[in-house]
């Protein structure tokens, strides 16, 4: 389901809005926020980081640039600029789950989501709530602030566009190490099924895999595939070894930019309240 | 050739008839509890002095079973039921209800699970298939995008479908209670479809009432507590109390509690299947004295992995892996090969070929764990 206005609860209030008749219409019914006459959202945002404010005003022309100096990413909406009309989310399951609060114990809804755009771009995102919808929500928001670039090469000949993980790598989380080995092209993804949700949103067309552990941990197993996937630009392979020189960080490049243009924010950023 | 081959998946054929024979609480009688219930329940009044209240109500019955079977074999029933005297008959009958904790919290996570499968299920089906409720579209492919439509084109407000369930007996309410020309909102009844229609927009009627309680089980919130609805868990403020390390959004920590069944691996020349790689090559070893770990020592994993195709291929084309002979059928197959000796590597050159890079078997699992064989 795409990330865009539906998906935040928001509903076109009746006639235009002009009339607030009632406040019981935006409340109840488990419906997440009422907030929000939909579509306009998406140009309403504000950036309150240094990086937001570069990529808003379209001083940075791709994400590439920020993976390049490995700037963290705190805004999901940096995401959405770049990639998100070719974004596709999944949510790979919903469990219930108990929380110890000061209440006692509670159970919530965790919301595990994969997304991708099946061209070099994969994150994933685990998120806790009341609700169904606001943990997928919030789950997809995590998610997309997990978004690594992954690496793809070929298994034996050049030719063509590259299909398979450049070489071996390896990632673990918990109990589970998964590692993913090139393939032939044709081979297709030859592993679980889980992994192999991981693996299509990433882009990846053949690739062989090995799991050692507890396979049945399905969100550790989830977690390892995505840190063995990140690792494929983490590798230094011989073609990469020449020398570049070195270039400036945007922050550097548009410092001056920044100095007129930018207010720092004070405080954190309000976060969605569960 | 042939088509693609798969293994077929265990677990994932649900709700077959057959799924729903269980053993009894208390004795090793076995019944369906989906076709001859009346019978159990018979069963276990006469036999056992128990009784299950409200057993026809409780989701996925051959789960509490089990695990009440479970609880019965460790400590006798008399110390964690209570139990009732008749005094005409003189003698005790147990009740399983939900005066007892352990049974309310099963029922109640039981109900859980049962609502999140279901929500699985309509959230990934493509095959929906429905009349739009108040115009001409007849709808083809997920229900959220179905809702999607009612809420935007026509303004009939549900809530996000993602907090939704059983979404199409919700779907069947609604049209049911259109059809007699009766509200949504406040249930008043109309002369005619017009005048209800005039009637839900001017008064924006095009919702559930919030305080109408039938409505409740379409909505995942309200399956969270046994004992609060939605307007109770709303106003619950989630302070956690921190952990130890400080867990993060989406740390590691935060991946468990997923957990599957482990997957389960075919045997290579039979049909036995074991969760455990090194469990499996124990078996090859003892059963069809083929020792893979010593006899693919020497393979790189790629030779490893053509080596498997082929085997596959072989087995399921039913000729022997040594000398390709033809056999009728895997007995016989078996035979040979234990006779003469042929559970061993061919050539190289037989299984080296470019073409045993794909897989044979769409979902062989035995190809995940190649690299965890030990000795």
């Amino acid at each position: 389901m795409a990330d865009a206005a539906p998906a935040r609860g928001g509903f076109r209030g009746g006639f235009g809005g002009a009339r607030g008749r009632g406040g019981a219409r935006g409340r109840g019914r488990g419906r997440g926020r009422g907030r929000g006459r939909g579509k306009e959202d998406q140009k309403e945002w504000i950036p309150v980081t240094k990086l937001g404010r570069l990529v808003r005003d379209g001083k940075i022309r791709s994400l590439e640039e920020i993976y390049l100096f490995s700037l963290p990413i705190k805004e999901y909406e940096i995401i959405d600029f770049f990639i998100g009309s070719a974004l596709k989310d999944e949510v790979l399951k919903i469990m219930p789950v108990q929380k110890q609060t000061r209440a006692g114990q509670r159970t919530r809804f965790k919301a595990f989501v994969a997304i991708g755009d099946s061209n070099g771009h994969i994150g994933l995102g685990v998120k806790c709530s009341k609700e169904v919808a606001t943990a997928i929500r919030g789950a997809i928001i995590l998610a997309k602030l997990s978004v690594v670039p992954v690496r793809r090469g070929y298994w034996g000949n050049k030719i063509g566009k590259p299909h398979t993980v450049p070489c071996k790598v390896t990632g673990k989380c918990g109990s589970v190490a998964v590692r993913l080995i090139p393939a032939p092209r044709g081979t297709g993804i030859v592993s679980a099924p889980v992994p192999k949700k991981l693996l299509q949103m990433a882009g990846i067309e053949d690739c062989y895999t090995s799991a050692r552990g507890s396979t049945g941990t399905l969100g550790n197993f989830a977690k390892a595939t995505y840190a063995a996937i990140a690792k494929t630009y983490a590798y230094l392979t011989p073609d990469l070894w020449k020398e570049m020189p070195l270039s400036k960080t945007p922050y550097q490049e548009f410092a001056d930019y920044l100095a007129k243009n930018h207010r720092p924010v004070t405080g954190q950023r309000a976060t969605e309240a569960i | 050739m042939f088509g693609p081959l798969a293994f077929q998946e265990n677990s994932e054929s649900n709700d077959n008839d057959s799924n729903y024979e269980t053993k009894c609480l208390l004795c090793n009688d076995s019944f369906n509890l989906k076709l001859c219930l009346p019978t159990f329940l018979k069963h276990v009044f006469e036999v056992h002095n128990l009784v299950i209240e409200d057993a026809q109500n409780i989701d996925n019955l051959p789960e509490y079973i089990s695990f009440w079977r479970e609880k019965f074999a460790k400590t006798p029933i008399e110390q964690i039921i209570p139990a009732i005297s008749i005094s005409l008959t003189s003698s005790k009958y147990f009740v399983l209800s939900t005066l007892s904790k352990d049974d309310k919290d099963l029922r109640h996570r039981l109900k859980l699970e049962k609502m999140l499968q279901m929500q699985d299920f309509e959230r990934n089906d493509d095959n929906f298939s429905k009349q739009c409720l108040f115009c001409k579209l007849n709808f083809k492919g997920r229900r959220c995008d179905y809702l999607t439509h009612l809420s935007e084109d026509h303004n009939i407000r549900l809530g996000n479908p993602q907090n939704l369930v059983y979404i199409d007996e919700l779907l069947q309410r609604i049209s049911e209670k259109l059809e007699t020309l009766q509200c949504l909102y406040c249930e008043k009844t109309f002369p005619d479809r017009v005048t209800l229609k005039e009637h839900m927009r001017k008064k924006q009627h095009k919702r559930i009432h919030p305080s109408n309680q039938s409505y409740d089980r379409y909505y995942a919130v309200n399956y969270l507590d046994p004992d609060r609805k939605w307007h109770n868990i709303e106003k619950e403020v989630d302070v956690d109390i921190p952990q130890q390390s400080g867990t993060q959004d989406n740390s590691d920590e935060e991946y468990n509690g997923w957990n599957e069944a482990d997957t389960s691996i075919v045997c290579l020349f039979c049909t036995l299947k074991e969760t455990d790689i090194n469990k499996l090559c124990l078996h090859m070893t003892s059963k069809h004295h083929f020792n893979f770990y010593t006899i693919t020592k020497h393979l790189d994993f790629y030779q490893k992995v053509k080596f498997v195709n082929y085997v596959r291929r072989q087995i399921h084309k039913l000729h022997c892996i040594y000398c390709d002979a033809d056999f009728e059928n895997n007995a016989v197959l078996d035979t040979h090969m234990e006779k003469d000796k042929h559970y061993c590597l061919p050539d190289l050159k037989v299984f080296d070929q470019p073409e045993f890079y794909f897989p044979t078997y769409e979902n062989d699992s035995f190809l995940y764990f190649l690299e965890e064989i030990e000795d």
